[in-house]
């Protein structure tokens, strides 16, 4: 296109005859595959906000969890561990079984990563 | 015929992802460009280009539809060539010796010849800000109201900031 002209371009002629010269160059095809890895970028991009969203919510059920069976067995003064229904506490968390609870308390050992469900929440 | 911004803002309530495709479309060549002419090398400009269309993904669900889709966009572009310029300085410098004819391969990224060489070599003379109003004003022919959204300042500031660029440039390509 054309650009227009006026009065001040006699003022600078040799920038009015490289109007529209450019003298970079790009490689072949490159604006396809540039279109093609941003919009690769914000498909991972997508992912990744959907896996995050899932996991915190695991994890933070998984908390949950923890915190109500704890209260539970702390506020209460049982004789024996033998005295709690553990069948009947309903778990969210599928890792967590209920036969995990017939045994001593201590010897529980529930895999949770609070440093990643920190680092999580500090991603989003 | 290219998508409307209002098409754009609208189709990415529906389908997100085909809608940023629209935009990536329509502004891509333009975004480089205003990139490019910044930075002069050209892996650089494509990183920086990248980076942008991501932030304006990121953005763009909680962009404001009365506000202008084009300017934002060149916002942040802008401002994320002028945050590379900042922490890359001998990287440009080094861009800057690659467009001068004696220092030219035959794989450079730059094929203009002398007189287009002197030109993009005057224009790194330039203050960042004032290099940005010649170069949008120059090759992009944008109007003063719309520099104004994209940088700052005032329509008189930024004519007379084109004034002086030309000036200065007109001056080096007839001296060197």
């Amino acid at each position: 296109m054309k650009k227009k002209t006026s009065n001040t371009d006699n003022e600078f002629p040799n920038l009015e005859n490289l109007k529209s010269q450019n003298g970079f160059k790009t490689p072949t095809g490159y604006f396809d595959s540039l279109h093609d890895s941003i919009m690769n970028e914000v498909k991972e991009e997508t992912k990744v906000r959907k896996v995050s969203f899932y996991k915190v919510f695991a994890y933070a059920a998984s908390i949950l969890v923890i915190v109500g069976v704890s209260s539970i067995l702390f506020f209460s003064t049982p004789d024996t561990l033998e005295d709690y229904d553990f069948e009947s506490i309903v778990l969210n968390y599928e890792e967590i079984s209920v036969d995990d609870y017939v045994d001593e308390f201590s010897e529980i050992d529930l895999e949770l990563d609070e440093n990643l469900l920190f680092d999580e929440l500090a991603m989003n | 015929m290219q998508i409307e911004d209002n098409d754009i803002l609208n189709l990415f309530e529906i389908n997100e992802q085909k809608a940023f495709s629209s935009l990536v479309m329509k502004y891509q060549e333009r975004i480089y460009w205003h990139v490019r002419k910044m930075v002069l090398n050209h892996e650089d400009a494509n990183d920086i280009t990248q980076n942008i269309f991501i932030k304006v993904w990121k953005g763009l669900s909680k962009f404001k539809k009365e506000s202008n889709l084009f300017t934002w966009i060149y916002r942040i572009a802008t401002n994320e060539t002028l945050n590379f310029i900042k922490s890359n300085k001998n990287k440009i410098a080094q861009s800057i010796e690659n467009i001068q004819i004696e220092n030219r391969k035959d794989d450079s990224f730059f094929s203009g010849d002398e007189i287009e060489a002197k030109l993009h070599l005057a224009i790194t003379t330039l203050p960042e800000k004032q290099k940005l109003v010649f170069n949008m004003k120059y090759f992009d022919d944008l109007k003063y109201t719309e520099i104004v959204a994209i940088i700052g300042g005032t329509v008189g500031s930024l004519k007379a900031s084109y004034h002086h660029a030309q000036k200065k440039i007109e001056k080096y390509l007839t001296t060197n």
